[in-house]
Formats: structure tokens, C-alpha cells, sequence
């Protein structure tokens, strides 16, 4: 049962924690970030494992995870709030063309991401753009302004 | 005649709704097996804790212990000994089968001495105060194999016994 609560109360702070450090994604991930993480996931080891080293102890922790995110995924689809509140919401940081500066600065976006995922698509300008959308992934989606 | 690039694949991945339902039907099958699992682990089925509990021997040695252990973890004990009045010792013998492929971590009180008995038992002197009716010791086994396992104490002609399940 200790294992169980254990690994919850790790489940719940990881997923603060990373809520808390804003939408980042793996693509963009930097040499420190990779770095942290390792360091990261062997001090979350240490605290999972404590003295229990059988195979049994990893099966639990496995399962409470996975568990635990499947009974999130579905938390998630049947209470919106909780979607938000987990996961954030997609962000607007351009419109026909004209960059929002305050949510690019407060989501940590700077005009350069913008762009190259606007030439990802084959645009070549701002001017193209009609919307660029921050993903609740991290990722930037370009929809192309219509001729 | 198009080429084979130009042609869609989308039809090709299609395939029978009865098929992604069968999918479906094992992922939650799979996730009631995982709440089960944890059900288990969080009742005592799979360690130490709740339903794991158990208690043997009689009045004058009577032995709290789990039934369900983990391989390379502790594994805790703790003996109630009635021991007759008068008396400055207390003698606690484990047979070999209760140390066997483990490793004893630690013991509380600490004993005076440890007597190598006979086929690998060993027994333990403790010091008692000759007023006090019950002596506790508590001790902790770190067993290194996985399977069942099975101990016999004994203690001033009392004597008791029990089976454990070490899970891998």
C-alpha cells in the first residue's frame, strides 16, 4: 500500500511539476533538458524503489502508473475542467499575420519558432500566416491565410 | 496506369470494426487487470501489509509475521515470549529453515550471544528482567530466493511454526 501512495504522490508532483514548466516539446529538447531529465528520473528511483529491490515492488509501480494514467485519460474526456487544468489549452500567438507579443513572451515563444514552423508548412512570411496556434504539446500549428 | 506512390494507402489500413473492437475489448480488460493487480498489492497480496498479516504459535510464543514477502526485501517479525517466571535469559532458537537463502538484517533487543545450533539452527540468548511476564523481539529477514518458505521457532519448550510466499 506504501508503494502504492508512493508512487501516486511522485505521479501527482511530476505531473505539477512539469505543468508548472510550461509546454515544452521533445523536439526541442536541449542538451541540458536531456540531462535533467536523467538526473531527474534517477532521483524519482531512488525515492520509488526505497529498499525494495524485487521484481514484484517494479511490477507495482509499473502498474500504478499506467493505471493511473489511463484512469487520468479518461478523467480527463469526462470532466473538460480537469483537461484544462492537466494539460493547458491551445494558445493563439499569431493572427492574420500579426504576432500577439504578450502571450508569445509569457508562453516563452520567440518570432523565430514562429517561422520556421510557418516554412515546415512552405510559407515564407508572417504575412501568410493566419493563424499560429501553440499547441497544448508544445508543437506550433500554421494555418496558411487563403488567397 | 498510376504508380504505386500515387495511389491513396488510406484503404489499406482499413480494417473490420469488429477487429478494433476485439482491441478495444482486451486494452480494458487489461486495465481491470492492472486496478486488480493493485487491488492485490494494496490489500497485502503481494507484500508485506493488511491481509498479509498473520500470527502463530501459542500464548508463550506467539510470532507476528507476513504471509506474502518479496525476494531482496525486508521482511519483518516480531515474537511475543511468555517466558516462566524467574530467569535472567531468554533463549530464542530459529531452525535452519527459517534462515536459509536469507539474510538476517537485524535484530532487536540485541542479544547477549548467538549459539550455532544443530543442522544450521541458531539460537539466541537475550537478557530479561525476571519480573517482566512478556519479552518482544523483533527482527528482520532480507529472504534471497523466490518461493515458498517455511520456519520453526522455538523458546522455553514453546514452539511454533509458519509458511511464507516470497514473490520474486
Amino acid at each position: 500500500m506504501e508503494q502504492i501512495l508512493r508512487t501516486i504522490g511522485i505521479y501527482a508532483f511530476l505531473m505539477l511539476a512539469f505543468r508548472i514548466c510550461g509546454k515544452r516539446t521533445l523536439k526541442d529538447i536541449t542538451v541540458f533538458d536531456f540531462v535533467l531529465l536523467l538526473v531527474l528520473s534517477e532521483s524519482v528511483q531512488q525515492a520509488l524503489t526505497s529498499d525494495d529491490f524485487s521484481l514484484i515492488n517494479a511490477w507495482v509501480i509499473i502498474a500504478t502508473f499506467l493505471f493511473l494514467d489511463v484512469m487520468m485519460s479518461l478523467a480527463k474526456r469526462k470532466f473538460r475542467f480537469l483537461d484544462r487544468l492537466m494539460d493547458g489549452e491551445p494558445v493563439i500567438i499569431v493572427r492574420a499575420g500579426i504576432p500577439l507579443e504578450e502571450r508569445m513572451a509569457k508562453e516563452r515563444i520567440d518570432m523565430d519558432e514562429v517561422l520556421e514552423a510557418a516554412r515546415q508548412n512552405g510559407l515564407e512570411s508572417l504575412d501568410q500566416i493566419k493563424y499560429a496556434v501553440l499547441e497544448r504539446n508544445g508543437s506550433i500549428s500554421i494555418i496558411p491565410a487563403g488567397d | 496506369m498510376p504508380k504505386a506512390a500515387d495511389r491513396s494507402h488510406l484503404p489499406g489500413l482499413e480494417r473490420p470494426l469488429a477487429s478494433y473492437r476485439r482491441e478495444w475489448l482486451f486494452q480494458r480488460l487489461g486495465w481491470v487487470a492492472l486496478g486488480l493487480f493493485l487491488l492485490a498489492a494494496a490489500l497485502g497480496l503481494l507484500g508485506p501489509g493488511g491481509l498479509s498479516r498473520a500470527r502463530s504459535g501459542p500464548p508463550a510464543l506467539l510470532v507476528s509475521y507476513d504471509r506474502f514477502g518479496r525476494r531482496e526485501a525486508d521482511l519483518p517479525f516480531t515474537v511475543r515470549c511468555r517466558p516462566p517466571a524467574g530467569g535472567h535469559t531468554l533463549r530464542l532458537a530459529f531452525a535452519a529453515d527459517c534462515l536459509q537463502d536469507a539474510e538476517m538484517r537485524w535484530i532487536r533487543q540485541e542479544p547477549d550471544s548467538a549459539v550455532a545450533g544443530g543442522q544450521g539452527g541458531v539460537t539466541y540468548v537475550f537478557r530479561r528482567d525476571p519480573g517482566a511476564a512478556e519479552v518482544e523481539v523483533e527482527w528482520s529477514l532480507k529472504p534471497e530466493f523466490a518461493g515458498s518458505r517455511s520456519c520453526r521457532l522455538a523458546s522455553e519448550g514453546a514452539q511454533a511454526r509458519f509458511r511464507q510466499w516470497i514473490w520474486p
